[in-house]
This record gives C-alpha cells, sequence and structure tokens, in this order.
C-alpha cells in the first residue's frame, strides 16, 4: 500500500532532490537517509510484483494468477496474444524481473530514497512505502512542528540483487512459519494444494 | 556440463516421486486404518470431543500426504507441469508431511517425503539457474 505524503514532508523533501519514494515514518523523517540505486542487469527469472508488471505492460492482472518465483516465459503463457509480442521485446520487463530480486534484508530498518519505479515496486511488499509525486491509494497529510526538520542528508547505497539460486533459497525460507500463524493465509494456501491435486 | 547436472537433478526427482507414490499410499492407508482405530479408542475413553480432535489431525495428516502423493504421480506423468512456484509449495509441503511421519513413527513414507521435498527443492533451483 503506497501512500502519498502531500505537506511539509512533500516540500521539504523536493529541497533535497525530486524522490518517488521514501521508507519510513515521517516523523522521523530528519537525519539520514539512504538514496538507494540497483546497478545495470536484466533477467528472465524473479518475481516481478503485478504493479510492475503493470507499469511495463500493461498486464499487471495477469501477472497477479502467477505465484512467485516464475520465469519470462511462464508470464508469455498466460498473457493474450496482442501483449505476448509486446512482452517478448520489452526491456522495462526484464529489468523488472531482475529488480524484484532485490534483498531486503539489510534495508528494514533504513530510511530510505527511491527514484526507480521498478525498485519501488520490487520493495514495496517488504515495507510500507510513502510516495511523493506519484499517484497513491491514499493521501496523507504532513503538518510541520515549530521547527521543521532539517534537510536530509543522503548516502548513496547500492541495492544488493539476489542470484536466481540463492532468491529461491530466501523465497524458501522467508515464510515457511507465516502460513500457520495466519489462519486465512493457511486456508489460501490448503485451499490451493487442493485445488491443484485434482488431476 | 549444465545439462548433465539437470538431467541427474531430474533423475533424482523421478526416483523420489516414484518413491512418494510407493509408500505413501501403502503408508497412508495404514495411517488410515491405524486413525479409525484410535478414533475409535479415543470416543469410548474420552468422548466424542478427543475422538472428534484426534480425527481431525489425523484428516489433515491424510490430507496431507495424499496431496503430495498426488502431486508427484501427475508430476511423473508430466513433468513440465513443474514451475518454480509450485515446485517451491510442494517441497514445503513434502516438508511438513515428512515432519508428521515421523512424528508417528511411519518412517518409510517420512523418509521418501523428505526425499521428494530435497528433491523439488534442488529442482527447483535448477530450474532457476537455467532460466537466469
Amino acid at each position: 500500500m503506497i501512500v502519498e505524503l502531500e505537506g511539509c514532508v512533500s516540500s521539504f523533501l523536493s529541497a533535497a532532490r525530486p524522490p518517488l519514494a521514501f521508507y519510513g515514518p515521517p516523523n522521523l523523517l530528519a537525519g539520514r537517509f539512504l538514496y538507494l540505486h540497483a546497478g545495470e542487469g536484466l533477467s528472465e527469472f524473479g518475481a516481478p510484483a503485478p504493479e510492475a508488471v503493470e507499469y511495463c505492460i500493461g498486464a499487471g492482472r495477469y501477472a497477479k494468477k502467477l505465484d512467485p518465483p516464475y520465469t519470462l516465459k511462464e508470464l508469455l503463457d498466460v498473457l493474450p496474444e496482442g501483449l505476448r509480442e509486446k512482452a517478448k521485446n520489452s526491456v522495462c520487463l526484464r529489468r523488472a524481473f531482475y529488480l524484484s530480486r532485490v534483498d531486503p534484508r539489510p534495508l528494514r530498518s533504513a530510511k530510505i530514497y527511491v527514484d526507480d519505479p521498478l525498485l519501488l515496486f520490487a520493495l514495496e511488499p517488504y515495507m510500507p512505502a510513502y510516495a511523493v509525486g506519484i499517484q497513491g491509494g491514499r493521501k496523507r497529510r504532513a503538518e510541520c512542528g515549530a521547527d521543521p526538520p532539517p534537510p536530509p542528508q543522503l548516502a548513496d547505497a547500492e541495492a544488493r540483487i539476489i542470484p536466481p539460486e540463492e532468491f529461491v533459497d530466501f523465497l524458501y525460507v522467508r515464510d515457511i512459519f507465516k502460513p500457520l500463524a495466519n489462519p486465512v493465509r493457511l486456508l489460501r494456501l490448503l485451499w490451493r494444494i487442493a485445488r491443484r491435486a485434482v488431476f | 556440463m549444465a545439462d548433465s547436472k539437470k538431467s541427474s537433478v531430474l533423475e533424482f526427482l523421478k526416483f523420489a516421486m516414484a518413491l512418494e507414490v510407493a509408500f505413501g499410499v501403502v503408508g497412508l492407508f495404514w495411517a488410515l486404518a491405524l486413525s479409525a482405530a484410535v478414533v475409535y479408542f479415543f470416543t469410548y475413553v474420552l468422548g466424542p470431543i478427543g475422538g472428534a480432535v484426534f480425527a481431525a489431525l489425523s484428516a489433515a495428516y491424510i490430507a496431507a500426504g495424499y496431496s503430495t502423493v498426488f502431486f508427484a504421480y501427475r508430476a511423473i506423468k508430466r513433468p513440465e507441469l513443474v514451475r518454480p512456484s509450485t515446485a517451491i509449495l510442494w517441497s514445503r509441503a513434502a516438508l511438513v508431511a515428512a515432519v508428521m511421519s515421523a512424528v508417528l513413527a511411519d518412517f518409510l513414507y517420512g523418509v521418501s517425503s523428505a526425499l521428494l521435498a530435497l528433491a523439488l527443492y534442488l529442482y527447483a533451483k535448477e530450474l532457476a539457474r537455467s532460466s537466469a
């Protein structure tokens, strides 16, 4: 869920650099930020969020049918004829596959600027996102106190992209106990297993 | 080199799936009979609630076990259906089934489920490597 921020926060952020999004509660805005970017790379394996697929080729609702991780070939199989050609040639989509394997673990406690939409979509499931300058679902107005926060210091940071095999490990152990803690998720998992067991 | 490794992982997967189907069908019939007997006994000794609790637990175990067996059977028939995401999902399900079988002292089926979990996990990694 991306929350668009306006008011005091957006004015002071745009003074530093026009960001697409940042993570972290707005009352902790002052201080040190990481300006996160990822190295060059394209891939055909990963788990791009439906939003990222929507952004690249406008086929988010087809990507919703796939469970992570998936390959470009699997995505091509569920796409209708018209979109398939577009997806096959899309560099943006290959970039989305690459960036979807970003390692979120070191970033959980950091405050981060992202100005790459694909990186934003890849990180968004792991943390609540506050966005400035793009259309969000909800809006939230942040008021300045008597002392407006000082402009943040931006430190450059390079996002680590997990190699495909390690990404399988990451997905395997990430939420192995999570379904047990959440009954709705457990029921959904059982339903999926039951549906696939019928052949 | 990569191809031979992939084919060896695939052979291992087929072997584990065949074991899973063989021991799974036998072990789960045994579990059905045993759980029916124990549910009868618990209902007699502890009343209907005790029997119902045990019946629910054994139903969950048998459902999980049979679903992994059915998956293995279907995957032997059509290996192209095993995608990275399904391999991860079923590997975890097989792991749960293996732990439950070990708890219930059904070791043959437990070992075959653990082997299936391992084979599916290796296969998911292999698929990831080949499609990177």
